[in-house]
């Protein structure tokens, strides 16, 4: 039995569910929906703000709450099974789902798939909403991501809208 | 000799008043909701308001975890845990944040009259 279903069998209708900075939210805040802020991956404060809706899962995968420093280079925990190293090119990937498992488990393949890869793996797995963070702070968000978020990083980074390529088996709608 | 104001002069005022106005709104007001830190313990939830600087010493399952308010935001500076993740997570000070040893089964939460946030996602 999954999260909400036990929690709507115990007569909660509106939760937010906090495993540690990944979030699942159930109904509303109230007269308002759940306000998330997704955290800067470098130099604290919030990046950008959207608000989740009944259901919503918002994971986020990034080099930057658990790794080291050693000679100037960053070893986080996130490996690449093709290296066995961290891997590179990506600093935060958020991804916004209907499953908390998968988007857990989708955020982290997206970080390893890297800036030229995540988009078509995104698109394989089915996911509509990702916002990804590279190396020198720009992002990328798809289109349905890119709607909902209010950017509220001071100066804003960039953003830019990546299309996701068209989906072979899996379509939209997959899984809910 | 007889000094009147000119408009010159009343408009010079106004805009000294004005200016004052805005300055002291700007320094002393509206400088965001006070944060308040949840803490909850096995033993028991109280709350840290973040304007006052200070250390404490918070009981938890295993030792004390001691966490230090200053500047608006709060951390864990020791617990008596292995990993140190809570030490580890730095400063937390935006409404909805959290930081935790959940080792010691201790729980941070940062909340505001109206927080901007409702959790913050990392």
């Amino acid at each position: 039995m999954g999260l909400r279903e036990r929690l709507r069998r115990m007569g909660v209708a509106n939760a937010l569910v906090n495993a540690g900075g990944d979030l699942r939210v159930l109904g509303r805040h109230g007269e308002r929906p759940w306000r998330i802020g997704i955290r800067a991956p470098r130099g604290g404060g919030i990046l950008a703000a959207l608000d989740a809706v009944d259901g919503e899962a918002v994971f986020t995968s990034g080099d930057y709450e658990r790794y080291f420093t050693w000679q100037g280079r960053r070893y986080h925990h996130i490996l690449d099974p093709r290296t066995g190293r961290p891997a590179r090119g990506l600093v935060s990937v958020t991804v916004v789902h209907d499953d908390g498992s998968e988007a857990d488990a989708y955020a982290t393949a997206l970080f390893v798939a890297g800036p030229r890869g995540w988009a078509a793996l995104a698109a394989r797995l089915g996911l509509r909403q990702v916002l990804v963070v590279d190396e020198r702070g720009r992002l990328q968000a798809t289109p349905d991501m890119a709607r909902r978020l209010r950017i509220v990083a001071r100066p804003a980074p960039p953003l830019e809208v990546v299309e996701l390529p068209a989906a072979g088996a899996r379509t939209r709608g997959e899984g809910e | 000799m007889r000094l009147r104001p000119t408009p010159a002069d009343l408009l010079a005022f106004a805009a000294a008043a004005a200016l004052l106005a805005a300055l002291h709104l700007h320094a002393w007001g509206g400088g965001g909701p006070v944060v308040t830190a949840r803490v909850e313990t096995p033993a028991g939830t109280r709350l840290l308001p973040l304007d006052r600087a200070g250390t404490y010493r918070v009981p938890g399952a295993l030792g004390e975890s001691v966490l230090e308010v200053r500047d608006g935001a709060v951390r864990f500076v020791d617990s008596p845990c292995r990993a140190k993740v809570c030490v580890r997570s730095g400063w937390a000070r935006t409404s909805g944040d959290l930081v935790a040893c959940l080792p010691n089964g201790v729980v941070v939460t940062l909340t505001g009259p109206d927080g901007e946030y409702d959790a913050i996602n990392f």
